[in-house]
Parts: C-alpha cells; structure tokens; sequence
C-alpha cells in the first residue's frame, strides 16, 4: 500500500524521490558492511559486554536507520512530491524525508541506553544471544498482533499540505514525523532486537529487517504476508539461539 | 430462459400493475427462508450480507469483509458476489416450487417514473397482510420509505457511462483504479461515485444502505448492484474504445465465493466478464454478447493505462468542514507553478484540469449526499450550474478503521476540463483561482403523496441531533 494510491505520481518537472532514495538506501546498505568489515570500527570488536560509548551505539544506530528505513520512506516521499507545487517539490519531499529519518535517529537515543544498560548487566556470553532470541520471538508476536494493526493505521494517514511558504514545510515535517511515530510502532521491535545483535548475525536480520519493511510499505502486505515476515523473524530467533 | 441465459429484468417494470410480480413475491420469500437459517450457513442472509461486510467477529474459516471498493476490482467482485447470491436466492425459489428461470431484478432508478423505492420494497406485509414482508426494511433514509424521489439529473450515470477508459488516468475512468484486492482504496471509478456510492446514501441514509458492514442486509442492495452491474455492460456495449483491462494481474485475481450448496468455489476476474457466460443477461441489452478480450501478453499495462504528467496549481488554504449545510472553500491557483506549466507544455492552455477532494476524513458516514460545484470568485460572475459531481461518504468507516489493511483519507478526483473551458468562455475564471461549492443533495417530495399502506417516516433511520462533520483535508487543482 503506497500513501501515493489515487494521488497523481507524475512525471513531470522533476524525477520522483524514488530512485534517490533507493540510492539512499544502497550508500546505506555499503556504510553498513564496511562498520562490519572494518577492524577498527568492526561490530566484532564490540562484543558483548564490551565498553561501547553512546557514540558508537548510535553511530550504528542511524547507519542502520538509513540502510534499512530509507525505503520505507518511498511512499511518504512520492505523496510529498507529487502533491506540491512544481517549483518546490524537491524541497517539500527532502524536507518530509529527513524529518522521517531524523525521528528515527532521535529514537535511538533511548535505544542506545538501553543496549548500553544490557550490555553491562545481561548481554555477556551465552546470555547475549538468548537476549537477543528472546527480543526477535517477541517482535515476531508483535508482527502479527492485533493492536499493531491497529497502530499501524497511522502508517498509511497523509496530511493535507499547504500550497507553499512556511506552513508547506511544516507540513512536510510534520508529515514525516507522523510517518517515523507510526513507523516506531510497527516496526519499533524489530529493530530494536537489531540493534542488540552483534556479528554477521546483525547483517542477516538487517537484511530481513530491509526486506520486511520494503514489502510491507512498497507492495503491501496483508495477513498472509504479516504472517510469513513473523515466521521469517521467529526462524531468525532460532538461528540466533542455536548460533550463540 | 435461451441456452440457460437467464434475464434479469426492472423491477420498476415487474412492478406495473401489480407490486408483487411473482419474481418479487418469490424473492421476498426467499429472504425470509435465508433469513431464518442459521448465521454459520454460508447460504443464509446474514452470512451472505456478512461477505460485503460486518462488524462481528467471523467464525473459523468464515470469508467475511471480502467488498471490494475504490479499485479496480469493484465492478468485477461485485458482479462474481451478486452471481452466487443469485445461484442461492434461485436454489431456494425452486425448493418453494417457484420458477428455475427466476433471475434477480435490477432497478433501474433512471427510468421514467422509476426514481422512487420500489413498492414492493415499502409495502409492510406481504400480499393477504398477515406475514411481514422481509423487503421491507426501516432503516433507510428519512422520505425515501414514503415515495421520497431519487434526484436523478444530479445521479444520472451518463457521465460515468461518458468515460472512455476504464481506469482512472487519474481523472475519469469508468471502473476504478489499479490497487491491490483490498476493501477500500483510493480510486473509485466513476460508476462506483456517482450512481452508486451515493445511491446506496440517498436510500440509506445513515441506516443500512449507509454501511457497507450492513448494506447487504437491505434485499434493495441486491437490485442496486444488479443495477450497477447492468451498467458495466452498458458500458462496454458502448464500444469506442470501452474495454476492460486487459492486464494479467486484474484479470487472473481470484476470489472465493459459496455456490448454492455451500461449496467453496474460486472464482478469477476473467470469469467474470461475460454475463452468458455466467449464465444471465439484462432485458436492456443486446442478445450477443461482445468477445471478451484476451489478457495482455505483458504481466502488466493494458491499454488503460499511463503514464500521468500531473501537476498541481493550486490548492486551498484550509480544509473544507461539511455538516449539513452548503460550505465553499477558494482553490487558490499559484502564479509560478501555472506559469511554469505553461512555460514547461507547447499550449498555454492545460489538456486537461482536474479538481482533487484530498484528505478526507470523518469517523462515520454522516448519510448526505453533497453537489460539488465550481463557482467563479469574481465578483458579479454569473451563477452558472456547474455541477462537478457528487461526493458522499459510504464506506468512510473503513477508511478510518484502525482495522482496515489500507486505510487512509479518502481522496476524489473529477476532471473539471469543460467546466472550466466554460467560466472560461463567460469571462468568469481568473487566473486567481475558482471557488468550490458542496451544497447537500436530498430527495425531492414524492409523486402521490397519498401513501396509504406505506410506513411513515417514524420508520426511518434516526438521524443524529446534530450532523456528523466530515472533513476535506484539502481541495487541489491539477493541470495536465
């Protein structure tokens, strides 16, 4: 389901956001690998119980933001570009994107010190890996629970947008940031199980994370698709068992 | 009945002289035989009202809330959805020694002297007076269950019918837009606007007709959508370019419906474009049918569909509150973006404009109709009838719905080109920008006011003491 249904995606004056933001989400993708690569910056030198700062949980946090979020914001983009004005399209959809990818940045900064807290107390040796079990199973439940339906309907409400000035670009942002709140909702759990991972396993449910998010905000998904992404997390939930 | 086509006929006709034409009494004695069948049975009334929608809970393996609005699949689930409940309604005429060649009627509100509930549909009793009549139902729209007369210049199904293309690109297009097999989307065709959607609110107000969860509990709903789907034939009969989509993902969908033993049998959007094949026909139309096209060789496309070069030049300012009364909202048209389309296209002069009702929102249908008209904002202009379309609210439930898979505002598109070519030509459109007009639409008095054996308007739906609100999020004109 796409915000852009029975709005008029156009081609004119501009290419649409879609082929930016997918580009977005591949320098993404590449700044994610190249954290898991790198030896100084490697997630593998971060093991658990290790001394990470809030810099470094959130530096990962917001890579992992635009890697896998980026194309959740296609729709939101598309509906803000072809429903304002030609001469200030481009600034109209910017602006709603970055305020979506901002307020999932500034939701990191709670999920930062929570993985930190665990990080001292629980997240040691064997206890890591059921953690993170434990969070993939509970986010699974939540994939296909009913009041996250309910929530997500938040997801798919646009915002009448002022034809131009300051109230168009309050509008955008606003926009955008209603998008990130229903997107927290929805998808919230999940990547918050992500960001306690560690290792190649953190690649693996980054991947799902992307591919789950991409069909489910660019084909979207009914219950049938809800219930093969929850069983695609709870799979995930024993390999990190079994791995750890 | 020829080759096992049965025709199904208007019930304004059936009803002339005599209100009970047998295809009536058999129908309205059909209902109540499903009416008294348990829930569960997939051929009893309420399951089969279920299927369109409900609010209750479905039991296991129950395919309830499967109505298909504001796509592209509105005409053909529909059509599949009516052709089953036919096959039922017809198994059960026959179990009560009634005729196997019985076939839904349709009503056509259009025809002469055809714009008023049918009688059989206002008479409390059956024929002898003693049993109550099951077509009867009390929750509709104040006036209409006394004689109330449908407005129909401002339903007439003409313009729809007008339409070339089936899909909407993004204007005009008779049959509704590409979409998933969702409930409620955002690309109602034309037909599903105007007659149908507000048809379903000028006859059920805020009652049955008014809630796809209850709609098909009204027997009117049936002949309604028979009549509905009569049109869709019209439509093609038409030719001049009218085909249906062509496209493999249209045409290959499936959806489930009960055959008259209560099997489950699927059915695709393919099988349902030919009426004979089905097994009936419209007294209206011509005794052979046209071939249906073949799908397109491509998984996607079809010849009604393309791309849009879309540009928006104007907007309102704020969101438009309708409660009952006539509002007016001025559509500001931005300077630099008309003249960056002018200056972007070889002719000054758009191909065509279009009027966007964006962003609508309201938690329940408020069961008024509303008249959109453009309006010039120059001072002293002519007071012109230029009636856009209509724009209600039936289905505005499921778009709010947390529930609903796709929900969101509704959004309406009308092409506006002719309007706006004749302000144009009156001197009365500015560069400046229109102004849009919603004035409620109500039904007219009845014919005969002497209604002796009809129910009183204590029968009807009540209304709210105060309107509910609907809201337009914001009123746009786009160029193309």
């Amino acid at each position: 389901m796409s915000l852009a249904s029975g709005a008029f995606v156009g081609r004119s004056g501009a290419r649409p956001p879609t082929v930016a933001l997918f580009g977005l989400a591949g320098a993404g993708w590449v700044a994610l690998v190249i954290t898991h690569l790198d030896p100084a910056g490697g997630h593998e030198h971060h093991l658990p119980g290790a001394d990470r700062t809030m810099g470094d949980v959130l530096g990962r946090w917001a890579v992992m933001v635009v890697a896998t979020m980026a194309l959740a914001a296609v729709p939101l983009a598309q509906h803000v570009f072809a429903n304002s004005l030609r001469w200030r399209r481009r600034r109209a959809a910017s602006l709603a994107v970055l305020a979506y990818l901002c307020g999932w940045c500034l939701a990191g900064l709670p999920v930062a010190a929570g993985v930190i807290a665990l990080e001292r107390t629980v997240l040691v040796g064997q206890g890591s890996a059921v953690v993170v079990s434990g969070a993939l199973l509970v986010a699974a439940a939540w994939q296909i629970s009913r009041a996250r339906r309910r929530l997500s309907a938040r997801c798919r409400r646009s915002v009448p947008l002022p034809l131009r000035g300051v109230p168009a670009d309050a509008a955008s942002v606003r926009f955008g940031l209603q998008q990130t709140v229903g997107c927290l909702v929805t998808c919230g759990p999940l990547m918050a199980s992500m960001a306690l991972a560690t290792g190649p396993l953190h690649l693996l449910m980054a991947a799902m994370m992307t591919a789950i998010v991409a069909s489910e905000r660019l084909i979207g998904l009914h219950a049938r698709g809800r219930s093969a992404a929850a069983a695609g997390i709870s799979l995930g939930a024993v390999v990190v068992a079994l791995a750890g | 009945m020829a080759d096992g086509v049965r025709t199904r006929r208007d019930v304004w006709e059936l009803s002339s002289p005599d209100p009970w034409h047998p295809v009536l009494l058999a129908y309205a004695r059909a209902v109540q035989a499903m009416q008294q069948r348990p829930r569960t049975d997939v051929r009893s009334w309420g399951y089969q009202a279920a299927i369109h929608g409900t609010t209750e809970a479905a039991p296991r393996g129950a395919r309830w809330n499967e109505c298909k609005h504001g796509s592209w699949f509105f005409l053909p689930w529909h059509r599949l959805y009516l052709d089953h409940f036919e096959r039922i309604v017809r198994a059960v005429v026959v179990e009560q020694g009634g005729d196997e060649s019985w076939a839904l009627p349709y009503w056509n509100f259009e025809a002469p002297g055809a714009d008023a509930l049918p009688p059989a549909f206002r008479a409390r009793t059956l024929p002898g007076g003693n049993t109550p009549n099951p077509l009867f139902v009390p929750q509709w729209a104040p006036g209409i269950n006394t004689g109330g007369r449908l407005p129909v210049a401002r339903l007439a199904s003409s313009r729809a019918l007008a339409a070339r293309t089936y899909m909407p690109p993004p204007g005009a297009g008779f049959g509704g837009g590409r979409s998933g097999p969702v409930q409620f989307f955002g690309a109602s065709g034309d037909i599903e606007r105007t007659p149908h959607n507000d048809m379903h609110v000028l006859i059920g107000g805020t009652g049955l007709m008014g809630d796809p969860n209850r709609a098909a509990l009204d027997p009117i709903f049936w002949l309604h959508h028979a009549n509905i789907d009569r049109l869709w034939s019209e439509w093609i009969e038409l030719g001049q370019g009218r085909t249906n989509p062509t496209d493999r993902t249209w045409r290959n969908q499936r959806f489930p419906f009960a055959d008259e033993r209560g099997t489950t049998v699927q059915r695709t959007v393919t099988q349902s474009l030919s009426t004979q094949a089905l097994g009936y026909t419209y007294d209206t139309l011509a005794d052979d049918e046209l071939p249906v096209a073949p799908a397109a060789a491509t998984g996607s496309g079809g010849p009604t569909r393309r791309e849009t070069a879309m540009e928006l030049v104007g907007a309102s300012e704020a969101p438009v509150r309708l409660v009952g009364a006539t509002a007016r909202v001025d559509v500001e048209i931005d300077r630099r973006a008309a003249e960056s389309f002018a200056a972007g296209n070889e002719s000054v002069t758009p191909a065509r404009v279009y009027l966007a009702l964006e962003d609508i929102e309201g938690d329940r249908n408020p069961g008024i109709v509303y008249e959109v008209h453009l309006v010039s904002s120059r001072r002293g202009a002519a007071r012109g009838d230029r009636h856009v379309g209509n724009v209600s609210f039936f289905g505005i439930e499921h778009v709010a719905s947390p529930d609903s898979d796709d929900a969101h505002g509704m959004r309406h598109v009308y092409d506006v080109t002719d309007l706006v070519g004749a302000l144009g030509a009156g001197g009365d459109w500015t560069r400046e920008g229109v102004r849009v007009e919603f004035r409620p639409l109500g039904l007219l008095p009845p014919d005969d006011a002497d209604d002796d054996d009809g129910p009183t308007d204590d029968d009807a739906a009540e209304l709210p003491a105060t309107p509910i609100p609907v809201r337009i999020g914001r009123v746009s004109l786009f160029f193309e």
